[in-house]
């Protein structure tokens, strides 16, 4: 049994099941051709749309709920409204792995969606169910320019060259601080920490004070600390260029991102919680209790986090917010980009093809891509979407939501720091965890761990790959 | 007299052992439950305070309401009581048919069959779900009370659990039927049935949990604009991705086991007796 797992549902008191049950037939049973690229790209009918009277309707399956799913409602009624020619219905799902999973039972029975959005981690899953339309294809058919998209997020969701999927819900790790709780540890709450050094000194500064650090047990640490420093995580180039086959992580930056951890949390400076159930969002609760002095926690929950603590009943917390603290300010490197891409199925009508190309462009276009940054707290993945009257109201009001549309923008643009594509990349994430998890718990030292996870990494990654047929 | 004082002194010592096991078991299956009734009732914030609140500082009831209303969990609820009842009773009729034949009737490859009964217990729904999701899609039922219930209505382990039960009714109560003039039907309806009533209590109860807290089955098999969500799909949505929707997600679980508990309540007796049973000859 992993360990991750056996928390995350020793922590869900509550009758919820994890849905976590391997749903791997529909995909053993598809033979994988490593893609040759861009040479054969299927077509996207963009003049058969042109030419249909009436109108196309199509369902866009996504993930978003609360705040967020009624934002992407209020964007797709306006899109609706916007023409006569492709009508949207919206079908939400509760979470990414509901999706995914549904998606995977629908290649069966075909019930399967126009569109949808899918988590980071499934691209080179969803390559290899073989039944989506690279949203490249509507681009050259479209001639659209992507000039005006960070490149990042772009890159993350391109493979071998050809754009598999387009960016649409984007946001990046960033630092939440309490500065009363550094004023009070002696630290200055203006100059938060921008290195992992710093951050581990000002853990230690404010456990002494009485705080402390929330540390989420998320597995993107060890990527993103990698990332930061320009480090690949994997093989051929992240698996951008061929399959991934294995981790080369085994490195002295990653044994230096694990001792650093192992310190952090086996000194009681940092406190864990797991990254799912009813704790899931302790290390950001725990700042508005005062258990907290600072976490690390997605951007993607700034806006509902400056909900709760605004609401005027936490006299001893104000609220700073600033970028990762990466792995050391002599290392150039960057922030990957998480969040979720939006694709195109290839399994319906061409004509269904191409009016979700329609949709999935306005989703993704400057205004549509303000409007959404506003209501949700993801960054807007165009650039000119930060000149909307929308967006600089937001920053000038609210500083808090430009820090990880700077880190996504900033710092260099490489195979190492657009993220990594893997087949098993949510087991490969559980195997890196599972490794965290043994140096907090078992006292198991950095590198023997560091090793552990390299070796269970490999052999998730080969079992998947053998089982496609492409090992 | 002083030996018997002391066998009643031993006595009293072993009764207030043994409350004492059962006092310690008791809490440790209920803190979770009281737990999560705590949390439910408050503010979202609250939660991550240490040490935890045993008793809420001021209860939040507005969340269950927000979980019944806007978290539409009457809808859901209605849709698993449908589909979890229809379950229920399909797995008691089948298992008291094929039980009843399998204890009492004389046909050919009896024990072959029954074998073949008990081997589907050994096979995880994990390897079954992807064909009976193509089974229930080509029969047009993707997304209908049909398709949620169907591949539910017989199960190897009610089967065996009423086989034994009817085999422990001894021969001469059959005997004394038949020259009563009863046929395998009366007998099956006015003797066999009514003593095997505390098993039957048993797998009524063992289905009724299953079926309620199923969650896989009920979110492939559903889907569409329109999908026909079961309760535990509509917690899971009431989850959300903000942390202060947690009191609101634990306030819709307790409102999800409130017809489990009722359920236990009223059943207590019979199950009690069903796992008790055999166990004292």
């Amino acid at each position: 049994m992993k360990l991750s797992r056996a928390l995350a549902q020793a922590g869900a008191a509550v009758i919820i099941l994890s849905g976590s049950a391997v749903t791997a037939t529909a995909l053993g049973a598809m033979s994988g051709t490593e893609a040759g690229a861009a040479a054969k790209l299927p077509s996207c009918n963009l003049s058969a749309l042109a030419k249909h009277k009436g109108v196309v309707n199509i369902t866009f399956w996504n993930s978003m709920t609360d705040a967020n799913g009624q934002t992407l409602a209020a964007i797709t009624s306006a899109f609706n409204a916007s023409q006569s020619k492709v009508h949207v219905t919206l079908v939400s799902q509760a979470s990414y792995d509901d999706t995914w999973q549904k998606y995977e039972a629908g290649l069966t029975n075909g019930q399967l969606p126009d569109a949808v959005q899918l988590e980071d981690q499934r691209t080179q899953a969803a390559i290899d169910t073989q039944s989506f339309l690279p949203v490249q294809s509507c681009m050259n058919a479209a001639h659209y320019s992507t000039s005006d998209y960070l490149a990042r997020p772009l890159d993350y969701w391109k493979v071998d060259g050809v754009q598999e999927a387009l960016p649409f819900a984007v946001s990046a790790p960033i630092l939440f601080y309490n500065q009363l709780a550094f004023t009070k540890a002696g630290l200055n709450p203006a100059s938060p920490p921008t290195t992992l050094p710093q951050m581990m000194a000002d853990a230690k500064a404010l456990k002494a004070s009485g705080s402390g650090m929330g540390l989420v047990l998320d597995p993107w640490h060890l990527e993103t600390w990698l990332a930061s420093a320009n480090q690949l995580f994997v093989n051929n180039q992240n698996g951008r260029k061929g399959r991934a086959t294995k981790g080369v992580f085994v490195t002295k930056t990653a044994k230096q991102i694990f001792t650093d951890l192992n310190t952090l949390v086996r000194s009681g400076d940092a406190t864990t919680n797991p990254a799912s159930g009813p704790s899931e969002f302790d290390n950001l609760l725990g700042i508005g209790s005062g258990k907290y002095g600072m976490t690390i926690d997605s951007s993607a929950d700034l806006g509902t986090v400056t909900q709760v603590l605004g609401q005027g009943q936490y006299p001893n917390v104000k609220l700073g917010v600033s970028a990762f603290p990466v792995l050391s300010s002599s290392i150039k490197g960057g922030i990957e980009p998480g969040g979720s891409g939006v694709y195109i199925s290839s399994k319906v009508p061409a004509i269904d093809q191409a009016a979700s190309w329609v949709y999935l462009s306005y989703l993704c276009n400057p205004q549509s891509q303000a409007t959404w940054a506003a209501g949700t707290g993801y960054i807007p993945v165009r650039k000119s979407a930060a000149t909307t009257a929308t967006i600089t109201h937001l920053w000038t009001t609210d500083p808090g939501y430009k820090v990880a549309y700077n880190e996504i923008n900033g710092g260099l643009n490489d195979a190492a720091t657009s993220g990594s594509v893997i087949g098993p990349y949510a087991d490969v994430r559980i195997d890196v965890l599972d490794a965290e998890e043994s140096m907090y718990t078992m006292g198991v030292s950095p590198t023997k761990a560091l090793a552990g996870a390299q070796s269970a990494v490999n052999s998730t990654i080969s079992t998947y790959n053998q089982r496609l047929g492409v090992g | 007299m002083p030996e018997a004082s002391a066998a009643r002194r031993s006595r009293r010592w072993r009764t207030a052992g043994s409350y004492a096991a059962l006092t310690i078991g008791a809490i440790i299956v209920l803190v979770p439950i009281y737990f999560t009734i705590v949390n439910s009732l408050l503010q979202p914030d609250q939660l991550a305070h240490q040490p935890p609140r045993l008793i809420p500082p001021a209860a939040q009831w507005h969340d269950y309401r927000t979980a019944w209303d806007s978290g539409q969990l009457s809808r859901y609820m209605t849709t698993s009581a449908i589909m979890t009842v229809s379950i229920v009773a399909g797995q008691l009729v089948t298992s008291v048919l094929a039980a009843y034949a399998f204890a009492f009737l004389r046909f050919p490859f009896k024990r072959t069959l029954f074998l073949v009964c008990l081997g589907t217990l050994m096979i995880p729904f994990e390897v079954t779900f992807i064909t009976n999701l193509d089974t229930v899609s080509s029969l047009g039922w993707f997304n209908t009370y049909e398709g949620l219930a169907v591949p539910f209505l017989a199960t190897g382990f009610g089967i065996f659990l009423l086989r034994q039960a009817f085999l422990q009714i001894p021969k001469d109560l059959q005997e004394a039927a038949t020259l009563d003039g009863y046929g395998h039907w009366r007998f099956m309806a006015r003797v066999a049935v009514p003593l095997a009533r505390p098993s039957l209590a048993a797998l009524g109860v063992f289905s009724f949990l299953a079926a309620w807290n199923q969650y896989l089955w009920p979110l492939l098999a559903t889907g569409g604009t329109t999908p026909l969500n079961t309760v535990q799909i509509g917690l899971k949505q009431l989850v959300g991705t903000s942390p202060d929707q947690i009191p609101v997600a634990l306030a819709g679980a307790v409102i999800a086991f409130v017809p489990l508990v009722i359920l236990l309540l009223i059943f207590q007796k019979q199950l009690v007796r069903s796992l008790t049973a055999g166990a004292v000859k």
